[in-house]
């Protein structure tokens, strides 16, 4: 080696050096991990799409957090309700906690109060007319005959037309829970219950996590023997979901890396070579995390994940390289020798990756830039950095197990299984083509485009959850109006509209009941109406003079009451911002907001309806209001569909792309299309085979299945060179086997997870590979151009 | 000064036979407890008058109640509205006729300041709980066996003097013979006053 080449070598690896230590200092001087999964769902493409992301971010009913007490003993889980409710108030971490017993504060009572003439729909020249006053006044006598007097005497001599009674009747909710002493409690007693509305919002993930907490160590502080604590609601599926996958992970890559490490120490006999394959992995993972760090605010913790398999792919440089160095070349030579076909295998890969980029996700796009920049960082090291480090080492052997021979024997003879091959294609292809007379009518099940198949919960947690919902009468509706208009005002005049046809149609039987702002909020023209009809000081007292004959009430009583209407008629109207600060406020929010449309801000008011059975009648009314008719079941599968479409699209351009490169790379277009073949119809057979197990596919199988045919065209390229050349029998091939079992080891692994999201990768990987690996070896045999010596 | 002394000894002479009765009789708070909690139940009719400053004059109510140990109190009210206020340990159960038909709603006695207090007032007596009747109120006692009178002035104290939609007991005063109890006086914090009397089924 001349000083030339030292000097050289000695650049490089300084420069690597440099970009190490850079990298560490970016990854852990500003690397921010961040959890909200909203960045790997769709945002939508239409307006509706968008308003229904943003209302369910806003939604109560996407923190909220059903706690439930199980027992035998309804005295005892009625003791621990109370404490953990009294806990979670003092925490200050909650919104809201009700279990029953709590009934309006004083604050937002007051301010109903205050506003009673506005906001009861009671308010109207009928009212206040004598007859009508009469029969008030003569409830009001009979109410100071009952038990609840006391609770009404402050209040009478200012309402005594009931207005105030009437508006709290539509506040309050939740009646027809059961109650036990005042705690809400199953309809079989066996579970006292709370709901609970964490303050942090839906995406704050830490503060989330604390409230939780205190709900967990409130349990365990007090006396719990015998019952059981049971917790759901969106919030607890997606932390206990994370929390599993991370202790998922934790275990299976270290059962992996053992695997992997035995393995590569059997196959090369050589600890170095365990050492040194793992440098290229390294390199690239703090290059991606590194790059991202860079380009943006936070990594998300699945891009890391996925980062991590998709850069797996690495693992195969070494390998390649290390099986070139049978003894006859220096590791600079050996290194040269594969260089073309590995770098082809790169250019392939990072094209693929970068289909990831359009996908129309932030988060895949982070992805990409993550894997892409981890796979340049990784074959820049086995290209320039490990032959370094081996040419400085002067003792570097190899051995060849025995079962290598055994192994190559094998595989000679392959090419005599094409015909189980050929057979093998044909049947996947009918299946896919008749995929819908295969499978149910009802779901065509290529894909699944639920969004609750991206929602890692577990069966059991899905059933805990709907008992829970049941118990404490807490509906999700998939059924919704959405109104929509230029100004608030407009919104809630056409809400006012519907929701009086609404009421009709609930005594017709066509849906249960609705939720909607104008149960609430009244429109501003409505209130001035209200107001507007308000009587004249003297008119009203007369008739209150009148109605009070021969009643037991004292003289001028009511003057409060007539002074309370007169200062109303001046009063300022509200709007969605005067509730802004109450705790009616987390009620109304998602009712009513503002949503950014292409270039102008609307305003939308969701209209729930629950129980619908015939939702033609609905859709022709929400038309009459400017409102449309949504399933957000549909709507949901229909916007993962779009993706799916967008992302095939995107996939298909770069199949074209690495076509291209791969006949520039080959200089030969049949050869390409060949190489190509193979990951094709590897990925065929994958999806059929996952179909025919009832496995939908989601994101998290086209992640796995990008990586499969990055994998399958690395293969595909490798057993290209040993079809023409025997020679490559010896080295080329135990790279492409090492590598594959590799593979599997890591991903098989994976399958052992109950984890969803975890199975489906190790799913469609391990099998994606192992057809790779094998319709890449009949090809080549098939094919073959040289006789291979044993 | 022969004489004061004349007049003490002549007095001590005449009120003797009271201090002899007293101290025979003995019978004091906690006798008084014990008493009552010696008994399972108890039961009478009751005419009942609310003094309401909103009003020219007292509404009249008629009715029954009933107490059986350890926690359960009914008040059935059957003129001028028929109505049923049912209290079993910490939970309410008010019926009452609405538009004609019968509703029952349970109420969490923690939502409803004014009934708490006055139901554990009137709770702890009937059981004969010195303890818990001390913890909620200041407890005076006068009188003797054949007619006793107890003062139960509420040791909570309304801090919002604009608070809308409650109005707690100020003052709890009850009165009876032996184990009977004759009348049952309840004050608001605003002197408002319920007196209720009862006399055997």
């Amino acid at each position: 080696m001349n000083t030339a080449e030292i000097k050289k070598r000695a650049l490089i690896f300084f420069v690597y050096l440099l970009a190490v230590i850079t990298g560490l200092f970016i990854v852990f001087r500003y690397m921010e991990v961040s959890s909200d999964m909203s960045a790997f769902l769709p945002q939508g493409a239409t307006q509706i799409q968008k308003i229904l992301f943003t209302q369910y971010r806003q939604s109560a009913n996407s923190r909220a957090v059903m706690i439930g007490i199980e027992g035998n003993d309804s005295a005892q889980l009625i003791r621990i309700n109370k404490k953990i409710s009294g806990r979670l108030k003092q925490s200050g971490l909650f919104s809201a906690v009700d279990n029953g017993l709590s009934s309006l504060p004083q604050k937002e009572a007051s301010f109903l109060f205050k506003n009673r003439f506005i906001l009861s729909n009671t308010t109207g020249p009928k009212n206040y007319q004598v007859d009508s006053l009469r029969s008030h006044l003569e409830q009001r006598l009979q109410d100071l005959s009952s038990a609840l007097a006391p609770m009404i005497k402050k209040t009478l001599p200012r309402d005594p037309a009931g207005e105030f009674e009437n508006v709290l009747t539509s506040w309050r909710g939740n009646l027809e829970i059961k109650k036990i002493n005042g705690i809400y409690f199953s309809s079989d007693n066996r579970r006292s219950l709370i709901l609970a509305m964490p303050g942090a919002s839906a995406t704050d993930i830490n503060n989330l996590q604390k409230a939780i907490n205190v709900i967990k160590t409130a349990y365990l502080d007090v006396e719990h023997t015998g019952t059981e604590l049971l917790l759901s609601g969106p919030v607890i599926i997606a932390l206990s979901a994370s929390e599993k996958i991370r202790g998922d992970v934790k275990i299976l890559s270290l059962l992996a890396t053992i695997i992997v490490i035995a393995f590569l120490y059997l196959a090369f006999g050589n600890s170095k070579v365990v050492l040194l394959s793992a440098v290229p992995l390294a390199s690239g993972m703090l290059a991606g995390a590194a790059t991202v760090t860079f380009f943006f605010d936070s990594v998300h913790g699945i891009t890391i994940a996925f980062g991590a398999t998709l850069i797996g792919i690495a693992v195969d440089y070494p390998m390649h390289f290390f099986s070139h160095l049978d003894g006859t070349k220096t590791p600079e030579k050996a290194i040269g020798h594969i260089w073309r076909t590995l770098r082809l295998s790169v250019l392939t890969t990072i094209i693929g990756f970068s289909s990831l980029l359009f996908s129309g996700y932030s988060g895949l796009a982070q992805l990409a830039i993550f894997s892409i920049s981890g796979i340049v960082a990784a074959i820049l090291v086995t290209r320039f950095i490990l032959p370094g480090i081996l040419a400085a080492s002067a003792h570097f052997e190899i051995t060849t197990p025995a079962l290598q021979s055994s192994i190559k024997n094998l595989a000679i003879k392959a090419g005599q299984l094409w015909p189980a091959l050929v057979l093998l294609l044909v049947v996947a292809l009918v299946i896919q083509v008749n995929r819908s007379n295969i499978f149910s009518d009802t779901e065509n099940r290529i894909w699944n485009d639920n969004l609750q198949a991206l929602s890692p919960a577990s069966e059991q947690q899905l059933l805990l959850d709907k008992k829970l919902r049941n118990d404490l009468n807490f509906q999700y509706s998939n059924e919704i109006i959405l109104i929509t208009g230029v100004t608030q005002e407009t919104v809630l005049q056409s809400g006012e509209g519907l929701v009086k046809e609404l009421d009709k149609l609930v005594e017709q039987g066509v849906l249960d009941s609705y939720e909607a702002i104008s149960k609430y909020l009244p429109s501003k023209e409505l209130q001035a109406a209200r107001l507007a009809q308000l009587p004249g000081e003297q008119v009203l007292k007369n008739n209150i003079r009148k109605a009070g004959r021969g009643l037991p009430f004292r003289e001028n009583l009511f003057n409060p009451f007539l002074r309370d209407i007169e200062q109303a008629k001046n009063m300022d109207l509200l709007s969605l911002d005067s509730f802004s600060g109450t705790l009616l406020s987390e009620k109304l929010a998602p009712l009513l907001f503002e949503s950014n449309g292409k270039n102008k801000k609307i305003w939308v008011a969701p209209v729930l309806l629950f129980e619908l059975k015939d939702p033609e009648k609905i859709k022709l009314l929400a038309k009459k209001y400017s409102g449309s008719y949504v399933n957000l079941a549909l709507e949901t599968k229909k916007i993962m569909a779009d993706y799916r479409i967008r992302g095939l699209k995107v996939f298909s351009f770069g199949v074209l792309a690495i076509i291209f490169v791969l006949w520039l790379g080959l200089g030969s277009l049949p050869m390409a299309a060949g190489i190509l073949a193979i990951p094709f119809s590897a990925l065929l057979v994958d999806s059929a085979v996952l179909s025919l197990l009832g496995i939908g596919l989601t994101m998290f199988h086209l992640v796995a299945m990008l990586l499969v045919a990055g994998l399958g065209i690395d293969y595909a390229l490798f057993f290209n060179r040993i079809r023409s050349n025997a020679k490559e029998w010896d080295t080329t091939f135990p790279a492409i086997w090492k590598s594959w079992l590799t593979t599997v080891l890591v991903f098989g692994s994976l399958m052992i997870s109950d984890t969803a999201v975890l199975k489906a990768l190790g799913q469609t990987v391990t099998l994606g590979v192992t057809l790779c690996f094998l319709f890449g070896l009949i090809w080549s045999r098939r094919f073959s151009s040289a006789t291979v010596s044993r | 000064m022969r004489l004061l002394i004349l007049i003490n000894f002549l007095l001590a002479a005449l009120f003797a036979p009271v201090w002899v009765l007293a101290a025979a009789d003995n019978f004091t708070l906690d006798s008084l407890m014990k008493l009552l909690a010696s008994k399972q139940e108890s039961s009478g009719k009751f005419i009942e008058l609310r003094y309401n400053s909103l009003l020219k004059n007292p509404v009249r109510i008629t009715g029954n109640l009933f107490y059986k140990k350890p926690g359960l109190l009914i008040k059935e009210n059957l003129t001028p509205v028929a109505e049923t206020l049912k209290i079993n340990g910490d939970s309410i159960e008010y019926t009452r006729l609405e538009n004609g038909k019968k509703i029952t709603r349970t109420l969490a006695i923690e939502d409803f300041p004014f009934l708490k207090t006055m139901t554990l007032g009137l709770r702890a007596t009937f059981a004969g709980d010195l303890n818990s009747l001390k913890n909620h109120y200041k407890v005076t006692f006068t009188g003797n066996r054949p007619g006793w009178r107890l003062v139960l002035a509420s040791n909570v104290v309304e801090t919002d003097p604009d608070k809308l939609f409650d109005n707690i007991v100020g003052k709890l005063v009850i009165s009876g013979s032996g184990d009977n109890f004759k009348k049952i006086e309840i004050f608001d914090q605003e002197n408002d006053r319920t007196v209720i009397n009862i006399s055997p089924l």
